[in-house]
């Protein structure tokens, strides 16, 4: 009955196109209001607890940080950069895309940003240079997936906030499958240019390794930003939120001196960075009302108890848990289904014998498929939109497949080496 | 008619840009106060004893001042893909169907908080380390939420959420 409920309401107010945390909140209020004998005011003080938390802290000083970033002319650098170094690779900037969104991934912490910010100076270059236009926004919506992976990533920052896991273990965590996510992308590039040459031109202009070296030195100062980030995360000398609270410090200081960041754009970045985090913060509020009726109401145990009862393994209920996610993706935003999800799905498999750390990086890579699945895929949106209607959203998300299966391998390789995920935590950490 | 409600909606329009000011000035007094936890530890060796406290009503207090702004620009997050299949008028219709949704929790919301913040005041909360009275901080989360059920509001009548979805996607920073 209150299965049925809770779906039905769900449904039907999250598809009314109200904001989705009013939609999640409604479901939890009118569920604790019929279920848990009117127990609505707990909600109140549930949202208190959340918000009024020094670790959450570290979302909007990632966001600001990686805005900062963007204003200060990044992407045009970084691309600048690391253009020469894959002109002799069949596929040519088509790796680049890949690198530059790896490096990006480690400073924005989400798949979107990274996608726009990269595609706004790759889509028009590669466009003119003659590559095949639909493998360009395949290759920035799979790329800017990595966004979400490689840390700091909001995603980890939420889900360790929620679930009371390690933030600065799940950042180690992601380092590893994130390059391995690269690789697979850029190798799925290679044998498809060797396949089929007619995808990009032929680009002649070879430098020596050392010119390649030195020109990669125009990002130095971001990339020692990076190594300062993690480093202090992973030796213990700083927690997350301190490390962003510096991070953004050192990045103004950057931007000023060595990018083009302006007293009016780092303005437009902190209301920017405002205006993100209340807009995924609405649905981790919205989000939080539910999961307290449906702790209240013993929801979690009560799946718990009936997923054991079926008798099924713990890798038949992760199939069954992927499917689920590879679903909702289609219909929710990735940190939206993330958050409305973990309440319920974290107890049920942590319980099962999954790692905490493990599962962290399971999910960000399941909510990154759902950033590249149609109809609501946002990286296919955003590109869509900067390729000014030149590749449809059809031919976006087509050309976005094979992204889809490598992140969906990714998984599979993840469930039978376990260690990519948990070997550089439990060495660094 | 749809004029006088526009016009109330850049008023309220106004009151949401200077509540998102505010809570541009508390994420960036965020970032100093941590900044000067993390000298005051490493370098003083004299650590802060309330930023852990401060940085949290900050964050509330962040989080829930940029949500009128967000509802103003309607970049809350949300589940569209209904709303572009529908022709003109069936939109129309889901999109005052969200409209009450997003009220309706806001109402709710403001509702229950009330009567929780009213305890706050009578009983002269304070904070653990630093001794600050709570309720200044307990205030912020019903007033902006009743500010954006205002907005919502205003923008169902004047139109102005239904113009917004016609080009507006699912949308978060993720």
């Amino acid at each position: 009955m209150f299965l049925s409920a809770f779906s039905a309401l769900l449904i039907v107010t999250a598809l009314t196109a109200a904001a989705l945390g009013a939609a999640l909140g409604l479901t939890g209020f009118i569920l604790l209001q019929v279920f848990a004998n009117g127990a609505t005011s707990i909600a109140v003080n549930a949202i208190w607890n959340v918000f009024n938390s020094f670790t959450l802290s570290a979302i909007p000083l990632f966001i600001l940080l990686g805005e900062i970033l963007l204003h200060s002319g990044l992407s045009q650098r970084a691309y600048t950069a690391f253009r020469p170094a894959f002109a002799g690779v069949p596929g040519g900037l088509l790796h680049t895309n890949i690198a530059v969104c790896t490096l990006f991934g480690a400073i924005s912490g989400s798949s979107m940003s990274t996608a726009a910010a990269v595609g706004s100076v790759a889509y028009p270059e590669m466009a003119k240079r003659g590559y095949d236009k639909a493998t360009v926004v395949g290759s920035l919506a799979g790329g800017g997936t990595l966004g979400l992976l490689i840390p700091p990533s909001l995603s980890f920052l939420i889900y360790g906030a929620l679930t009371d896991t390690s933030i600065g273990k799940l950042f180690v965590a992601g380092v590893l499958p994130g390059l391995m996510v690269a690789a697979l992308f850029m190798g799925y590039l290679l044998v498809r240019c060797l396949q089929n040459p007619g995808l990009y031109p032929k680009d002649d202009e070879r430098l020596p390794w050392a010119k390649i070296a030195l020109g990669s030195l125009r990002i130095w100062p971001v990339i020692l930003l990076i190594l300062a980030i993690m480093g202090s995360i992973v030796l213990g000398y700083a927690t997350p939120t301190e490390s962003a609270g510096v991070g953004v410090v050192f990045a103004i200081v950057i931007a000023f001196v060595w990018g083009e960041l302006t007293l009016p754009k780092l303005l437009d970045s902190v209301m920017r960075s405002a205006l993100v985090f209340a807009s995924i913060g609405f649905v981790v509020l919205g989000a939080t009302v539910l999961a307290q009726s449906a702790s209240v109401l013993g929801v979690p145990q009560a799946i718990l108890e009936s997923a054991l009862s079926t008798g099924l393994g713990k890798h038949e209920v992760l199939a069954i848990v992927v499917l689920v996610y590879l679903v909702l993706g289609c219909f929710f935003d990735g940190l939206s289904l993330m958050v409305m999800t973990l309440p319920l799905v974290f107890p049920l498999m942590v319980h099962l014998g999954f790692d905490p750390i493990w599962l962290g990086v399971v999910i960000t890579l399941l909510i990154e498929i759902g950033q590249i699945t149609p109809p609501v895929g946002l990286n296919l949106s955003v590109l869509t939109v900067m390729t000014k209607g030149e590749i449809t959203l059809g031919r976006a998300a087509i050309a976005a497949m094979p992204y889809w299966v490598i992140l969906l391998v990714a998984i599979l390789m993840l469930t039978l080496f376990p260690m990519i995920a948990t070997f550089l935590p439990g060495q660094l950490m | 008619m749809r004029g006088v409600f526009l016009a109330i909606e850049k008023r309220l329009g106004l009151v949401a840009q200077v509540f998102l000011g505010l809570s541009g000035l508390a994420l960036t007094a965020i970032v100093g106060l941590i900044v000067a936890s993390v000298v005051m530890r490493r370098v003083v060796g004299s650590p802060l004893f309330y930023t852990e406290e401060m940085v949290g009503l900050l964050l509330c207090a962040a989080l829930f001042l940029a949500l009128p702004m967000v509802t103003v620009r309607a970049q809350h997050v949300r589940v569209t893909f209904l709303a572009q299949v529908m022709g003109s008028g069936g939109r129309r219709v889901l999109v005052a169907a969200g409209g009450l949704v997003t009220l309706m929790f806001c109402v709710w919301y403001v509702w229950e908080a009330l009567p929780w913040l009213e305890f706050a005041i009578q009983r002269g909360i304070r904070t653990e380390a630093a001794g600050l009275r709570l309720w200044p901080y307990m205030a912020v989360p019903p007033l902006s939420v009743a500010l954006c059920a205002l907005l919502v509001l205003v923008r169902l009548v004047s139109g102005s959420e239904a113009d917004a979805l016609v080009t507006d996607g699912n949308n978060s920073g993720a």
